[in-house]
């Protein structure tokens, strides 16, 4: 699994270019560690093998089992 | 009559309302004397529709007695999350930015219902845009548990549990994106059925998340959700998730329905952070089944930790695609909370949205598989009883755990999974705090669910046991 590697630097920069207000402090510091967890996820389901998996749309996400 | 009528359920008002022994207007006054009286410290409603319901009682009242009865809703309040578009009315979704909101039209599962001869008592309380598995809201201040009142009552449907359990109402209407018809299902000692993706329309309906947003029922026992469920699904061509799918239809609600079943508890990840009162709990639920005849059976789902990453990453992309104009623009009218909840999906790349989009594939396959040989699956609703509304985290058997986690982690998996999935109370802890038990169906067998959490009610007390009133 790749390491977690964000900065507050990297962070911020981010932040800014997507449009969040990167005056509020505060609300700043309390984003990063969300931010954080987020990616964290993002990790975690890096490796799962989906090769074969191809979307199409949600609908069509459960089978009825009769027809399996 | 002189029985408290807010003590029965759909299934047993229905008949007395068909046969005129009780009236409709009767039933709207029971309900509302006691919004009246409860609601103030409850905080169960956003919008009360007092007049509104006394009307449409009336006029069940007089189409019931020129005979022209239209079913076991006719004459029955419901209580309607306050993100169900309701024409005329107002619809929140829990939020300032859209409390001056009147639809133009009904979500059609509400269409659904009033064709059915029911009407909406009022507009319950909700976390904002239903991001939340607590009962606060920044706005319109907290719903409180009625079993407890300093404690959370569970969200984001969290009016409809607490107006439920507190007898405010008969049955209410919530969305399930994560858990949040059945997190206050069982924090409030009631029953809340989440169905399979795509079987009640979600048109008209504030979304959070189109590809896991769920309409579910909240009700007094698994009978009185299934009568409305039985009403409100069905194809909608305005919903995109709409689902063609015929139901398995398994509607017995007898003993033979659990003799022979077999129940597969899950080895992995559920038991990991769970609070051993309500384990406690749980065990004894499974026991009762096992003497009825279920036969118990562990399995194993090794995807199974793969499933909440991925559902998060995928709530959290669709929410913030939706709200991204206006948090941009608006971001100080959010609760700070769900705000910054919104913006860090701000972060997600769409190459991590599409993975957990493919995830969640990959682990539905991997659950079919697993259930291949039993028909349903047990596991406690959530791994907490209800706890204070001011905390942040709750303490699990020594340990820290974050609120949402601690509501949600279990919750979560079914809903990303878009498996049908209900709790039903099965029993208290030595605090006299409600224990859910969640049962969860193979996709479409949402009958058979029904049935199975029916047959468990009839010899059960628990979903007949309410919190005693506050005076």
């Amino acid at each position: 699994m790749r390491e977690n590697n964000l900065s507050y630097e990297l962070f911020l920069q981010t932040a800014q270019r997507v449009g969040i207000d990167i005056n509020n402090r505060e609300n700043l510091q309390l984003l990063f560690p969300e931010v954080l967890a987020m990616l964290e996820r993002m990790l975690i389901i890096d490796d799962v093998y989906t090769t074969d998996i191809h979307l199409s749309s949600n609908v069509d996400l459960l089978q009825d089992p009769r027809s399996q | 009559m002189n029985q408290d009528l807010t003590f029965l359920r759909i299934s047993e008002l229905a008949p007395l309302i068909r046969n005129k022994s009780v009236s409709p207007v009767d039933v709207a006054e029971a309900y509302i004397n006691r919004i009246e009286k409860f609601d103030p410290t409850l905080n169960a409603f956003i919008t009360r529709l007092d007049d509104h319901a006394r009307s449409r009682a009336k006029t069940a009242e007089s189409e019931i007695t020129s005979g022209l009865y239209k079913g076991p809703l006719h004459g029955i309040p419901i209580g309607l999350k306050d993100l169900f578009y309701t024409k005329g009315i107002k619809t929140t979704s829990g939020s300032i930015l859209e409390k001056g909101f009147i639809p133009r039209e009904d979500s059609t599962a509400v269409t659904k219902l009033n064709e059915a001869g029911a009407y909406c008592i009022g507009k319950l309380h909700m976390t904002e845009f239903a991001f939340d598995g607590t009962s606060r809201n920044h706005h319109y201040g907290p719903a409180r548990n009625p079993w407890n009142i300093s404690l959370m009552a569970g969200g984001s449907s969290s009016g409809s549990g607490v107006a439920v359990a507190s007898r405010e109402v008969p049955i209410a209407l919530g969305t399930d994106t994560g858990g949040s018809v059945r997190v206050p299902a069982s924090l409030c000692g009631i029953t809340g059925l989440k169905p399979t993706f795509g079987l009640i329309s979600r048109y008209g309906v504030t979304a959070l998340s189109w590809s896991m947003d769920h309409v579910g029922i909240l009700g007094k026992s698994a009978e009185d959700t299934e009568i409305v469920f039985n009403h409100i699904a069905g194809h909608d061509h305005k919903d995109p998730g709409s689902v063609h799918q015929p139901q398995i239809a398994i509607t017995d609600s007898s003993l033979d329905v659990i003799n022979g079943m077999r129940i597969g508890i899950p080895k992995e990840f559920i038991w990991e952070i769970m609070d051993s009162n309500v384990k406690s709990v749980f065990q004894q639920a499974i026991l009762h089944m096992e003497s009825l005849g279920a036969e118990i059976v562990e399995i194993s789902i090794a995807k199974l930790p793969m499933v909440n990453p991925a559902g998060s990453i995928v709530q959290t992309s669709e929410a913030s695609a939706l709200h991204r104009n206006r948090i941009l623009s608006n971001a100080d009218q959010y609760d700070p909370v769900i705000r910054r909840r919104i913006e860090s999906g701000f972060f997600i790349p769409a190459t991590s949205y599409l993975q957990a989009q493919r995830v969640r594939y990959a682990c539905m396959e991997e659950i079919s598989k697993s259930m291949t040989n039993v028909d349903f699956l047990a596991t406690p609703t959530t791994a907490v009883t209800a706890f204070p509304l001011d905390k942040d985290t709750v303490d699990i058997n020594g340990n820290e755990v974050g609120s949402r986690e601690a509501l949600l982690r279990i919750t979560r998996i079914f809903s990303t999974l878009g498996m049908p999935a209900i709790s039903i109370p099965c029993g208290f802890t030595k605090a006299n705090l409600p224990v859910g038990l969640q049962l969860v169906g193979k996709p479409f067998y949402d009958n058979a669910l029904l049935g199975l959490a029916k047959s468990y009610q009839l010899t059960t007390e628990w979903h007949k046991t309410f919190p005693q009133d506050l005076d």
